[in-house]
């Protein structure tokens, strides 16, 4: 709207705008004065723009106006004054309505605002976040300290690497390897400097490291070297754990490892020494028992067999009881010799057929023992084992199933073989006079029997012999029996390779 | 004289019942050849080689068989058996090892030197005669009295 008030701030003229805002008539309008028409809060408001443009000076503001219609408008206000003859004569009123401007200006300072906020948010969510990493980075329980890759320079250390080193934070960034080195050829500067180039180019480096202490004492870490981002640089970061406890008991450890292998060398010695006098004892035992054996079964049996006709009945049993005695004694040296001496001798192991091996067994027994048995012999295959110890297995088996039968009309023993899985099962069973399977645990004690003597000729450790080599074979033996119907007895070997 | 002795059956015992038991039954197998009876393997090779206090025996007068005991102090039996196989006058004599058990190992060994035969101490007759008849009883025949 436009308008003109002369300087008595009566109104001279008004556009149609200004009628329509005013709510008033043409006539109403000219010869009106301006506080007439603002009414007085409003012309208070404006009066010093009034005075301003009767002073001669333009004013320009803007004004929320009260609408005859009762809306709100925005507007901008313009007073130029009317200066003629050197003097204010009046001033002209050009108001526009600014109302959507102003809205938009409101909305935009509102969206500032919120802009602000968001803003303001982020910063201090920045800033608490940098504050979280700030109280990681001053309470960690390890060391840390980052370098700037850039310019080589140690940019910053958190409280615990003055703690390990002793060392102020100053101290440390101004630091260069030397500081740290403890003259230990292992840990050298120079093998610290290259560390340092390997993690950074991008090779995480964990190592163990022998550092000093401010206070020049030893000083065991752990470093882990890592190729970061901080800040937006790329740095590397450096953590220090501090190991001395986990080095001294290393120390110890292996102090005491060394320790205990010299005294299981010593040990071991010791025991190979007592190993090897055990073995000559024994054999001198055995010789020199034989002997004297010898010459009581060798003349009593003389005796026995030529002197028959000059010796009456009583004597020749008397005899007869020497020559018993004396086997027996001879098999008690034999047998014991044999059971101390398996432990030691190491297996020599081969394919072993059993058909050949209990052809010689049976052979053998042929020839050392007078029997009746009837051997039925069905076996096949190989196994792998020592040949001398499975000799002893077979004959102290195959003897015990003979004496056993012996009181057997017909005494049959059959030996057989079986396949089974990785192994080969042998059974020796006879037709004697079994056993109380009851007492089968006690069957491979040594010197256990379930027979007397007077029975049947024995000393009881044949069976542990072989319990003793098949299981030192990593096979098993059992058996089976049925008193008056005879036994069974079993054992099982590693198979053997099959081929000539 | 040491030297002068000659015999047709070397024994080579150092157990003086052994032995013993050894000659009773060479006699109770009537063999009457001459027998000597050396008590170490040592004796026995200064014998069969004419050396120590056998030196300068005719040594081309050799026995017929020798029965051979294996342990033996100074040097044993194992020994023995090696040196006479290994030397061509003394190769062909025929051995039988004398030993305390027939499970002996050390009868493979005699066996892969080349004994002949071995017998089980104490020796009775009956395994005695079997075993040097295996030998062949060429001895036993040139001995039959006459």
């Amino acid at each position: 709207m436009v308008g003109y008030w002369d300087n008595d701030l009566v109104c001279r003229y008004a556009n149609a705008q200004y009628l329509v805002w005013f709510g008033k008539s043409a006539e109403q309008m000219l010869g009106i004065t301006i506080q007439e028409l603002m009414g007085p809060e409003l012309f208070a408001r404006n009066k010093p723009y009034i005075d301003g443009a009767l002073a001669g000076q333009e004013q320009e503001f803007e004004r929320l106006l009260i609408k005859a219609d009762g809306s709100h408008g925005w507007t901008q206000a313009r007073y130029v004054p009317d200066i003629g003859g050197g003097k204010v004569r009046g001033f002209f009123v050009l108001v526009t309505e600014i109302t959507q401007l102003k809205q938009a200006e409101e909305r935009i300072k509102a969206l500032n605002d919120i802009l602000e906020r968001r803003y303001l948010d982020t910063s201090q969510a920045l800033i608490a976040a940098d504050q979280n990493y700030r109280e990681i980075f001053n309470n960690a329980p390890i060391a840390i300290l980052f370098r700037d890759i850039s310019t080589g320079k140690l940019v910053d250390a958190n409280p615990k690497a003055t703690e390990i080193t002793g060392y102020s934070r100053a101290e440390l960034i101004s630091a260069t390897p030397e500081l740290f080195d403890t003259h230990d050829p292992a840990y050298s500067a120079d093998l610290a400097r290259t560390l340092l180039q390997k993690a950074v180019a991008g090779e995480p480096q964990v190592f163990e490291w022998r550092s000093r202490h401010k206070s020049g004492h030893d000083l065991w870490l752990e470093i882990n070297m890592v190729r970061a981002v901080i800040g937006g640089k790329p740095a590397l970061l450096s953590f220090y754990q501090q190991i001395d406890e986990r080095k001294t008991y290393e120390q110890k450890l292996n102090q005491m490892n060394a320790e205990l292998e010299v005294r299981v060398a010593e040990r071991t010695r010791e025991l190979t020494a007592a190993i090897e006098e055990l073995k000559s004892f024994s054999y001198t035992v055995s010789h020199d028992l034989r002997a004297p054996l010898r010459a009581i079964s060798g003349f009593s049996r003389i005796l026995q067999t030529d002197f028959a006709a000059e010796l009456p009945a009583q004597a020749q049993h008397f005899l007869e009881m020497i020559a018993r005695n004396a086997r027996r004694m001879g098999l008690l040296i034999d047998d014991l010799l044999a059971f101390s001496g398996l432990g030691q001798k190491s297996l020599v192991l081969t394919d072993v057929d059993l058909a050949e091996l209990v052809r010689q067994t049976i052979l053998e027994l042929d020839r050392t023992t007078s029997h009746r048995a009837q051997f039925q012999v069905k076996v096949a295959g190989r196994v792998r084992a020592d040949y001398s110890l499975l000799i002893q297995v077979l004959i102290n088996l195959l003897s015990n199933a003979v004496k056993y039968s012996a009181r057997s009309e017909k005494p049959v023993v059959q030996i057989t073989s079986a396949e089974e899985g990785d192994s080969i099962v042998c059974t020796v069973a006879d037709n004697g006079v079994g056993f109380n399977m009851q007492y089968a645990e006690k069957l491979f004690g040594v010197f256990e029997r379930l027979h007397s003597d007077t029975e049947f000729e024995g000393v009881g450790v044949g069976l542990a012999i072989v319990k003793r080599i098949v299981e030192r074979h990593g096979g098993r033996v059992w058996a089976e029996a049925e008193e008056g119907k005879g036994a069974k007895f079993f054992f099982s070997l590693p198979k053997g390779a099959n081929g000539n | 004289m040491e030297t002068d002795k000659i015999a047709d059956i070397l024994l080579v015992e150092d157990n003086p019942n052994d032995a013993e038991l050894v000659l009773y039954a060479l006699k109770k197998a009537h063999v009457l050849n001459p027998v000597l009876h050396l008590g170490d393997g040592e004796a026995a090779l200064h014998y069969l080689f004419g050396e120590g206090e056998y030196a300068g025996r005719d040594i081309q007068i050799r026995p017929r068989l020798i029965l051979l005991d294996l342990k033996m102090p100074k040097v044993n039996g194992v020994e023995v058996l090696r040196r006479l196989k290994s030397a061509p006058e003394t190769q062909k004599i025929p051995v039988v090892i004398l030993t305390s058990s027939s499970l002996d190992p050390d009868i493979q060994e005699c066996y892969a030197l080349g004994a002949n035969s071995y017998i089980v101490k104490p020796v009775d007759f009956e395994h005695f005669s079997l075993s040097v008849t295996r030998i062949g009883d060429y001895w036993l025949t040139m001995n039959r009295p006459p």
